[in-house]
């Protein structure tokens, strides 16, 4: 059975974020790569057409951290993961979707065997209504992998 | 015997038939009180994550009230207001309450 996630939350994105000052040799190793680019994918979990972000939501916050101007942390890198559709709704499946990708790509940075620890940021700005034992699970095991994992509490109240 | 299947006290046997009515009203009450917007109940969920919750400031007192839409609890390990983030993508306060919840946090991690 699928958990629907609220559409009032019209999340968008998940987004995997690195701190340049927390993080430096990871940034190092990935700059190397990516010279002249901070934007990693967007990887498209959603089931959309395209990886346009129509609401804007993950746009939003990936420029509060790493925006040139205005941003937080205006080195960081951003490896956006498009889990919702464009009406800023989706399934647990599809956001399941969006962590595997993440594990998949982020785990050589986060191995015991890499030559530092590293870690990164996971911002998770979905909700779902009620409880899901599988995206908890999921949570659980970004968390054993090493990376600091950011909820949002949810925007229920007054519902 | 059977008012005392009843949680509600009702005045007299001859409303007996209330009583699953007036239970079910009790557990509706305490299930919006208790349930419906306390973060512990909405995934995703872990104890070792971080959970933010998002404050009103916008009223210039400091108080610092909770925003309306916001979840509460205590499962919620920081908080932060959500208002004047001024960002690359938009240069304008962003007031939706829909979002209100998940622009504070990077702010406080990064």
């Amino acid at each position: 059975m699928c958990h629907t996630l609220t559409n009032l939350s019209a999340f968008v994105s998940l987004s995997f974020a690195i701190s340049k000052t927390t993080y430096l040799p990871f940034l190092l190793l990935v700059l190397m790569y990516y010279p002249d680019n901070r934007l990693r994918g967007p990887t498209v979990c959603a089931g959309t057409s395209d990886d346009y972000d129509y609401t804007n939501h993950g746009t939003h916050l990936a420029s509060i951290a790493a925006g040139a101007k205005y941003g937080v942390g205006k080195s960081t890198i951003i490896h956006s993961i498009q889990v919702l559709d464009a009406n800023g709704e989706g399934t647990v499946a599809s956001v399941l979707c969006g962590i595997e990708k993440l594990i998949q790509d982020g785990l050589d940075y986060n191995s015991e065997n890499a030559p530092r620890k590293l870690r990164a940021v996971v911002n998770l700005s979905i909700g779902v209504n009620g409880r899901s034992d599988v995206l908890d699970k999921a949570v659980e095991d970004l968390i054993e992998l090493g990376y600091v994992v950011v909820i949002a509490a949810g925007n229920n109240d007054g519902e | 015997m059977v008012s005392k299947r009843c949680i509600l006290l009702l005045p007299s046997k001859t409303l007996f038939w209330l009583c699953p009515i007036a239970n079910l009203l009790l557990l509706l009450i305490l299930y919006y009180f208790l349930y419906i917007g306390n973060a512990c109940h909405y995934s995703p969920y872990h104890p070792s994550a971080i959970t933010v919750g998002s404050l009103l400031d916008d009223s210039g007192d400091g108080a610092n009230d909770k925003a309306p839409t916001s979840n509460y609890g205590e499962c919620i390990d920081v908080w932060g207001e959500f208002s004047s983030c001024f960002t690359d993508a938009y240069h304008l306060f962003y007031s939706l309450t829909h979002i209100s919840n998940h622009l504070s946090y990077l702010h406080i991690l990064m």
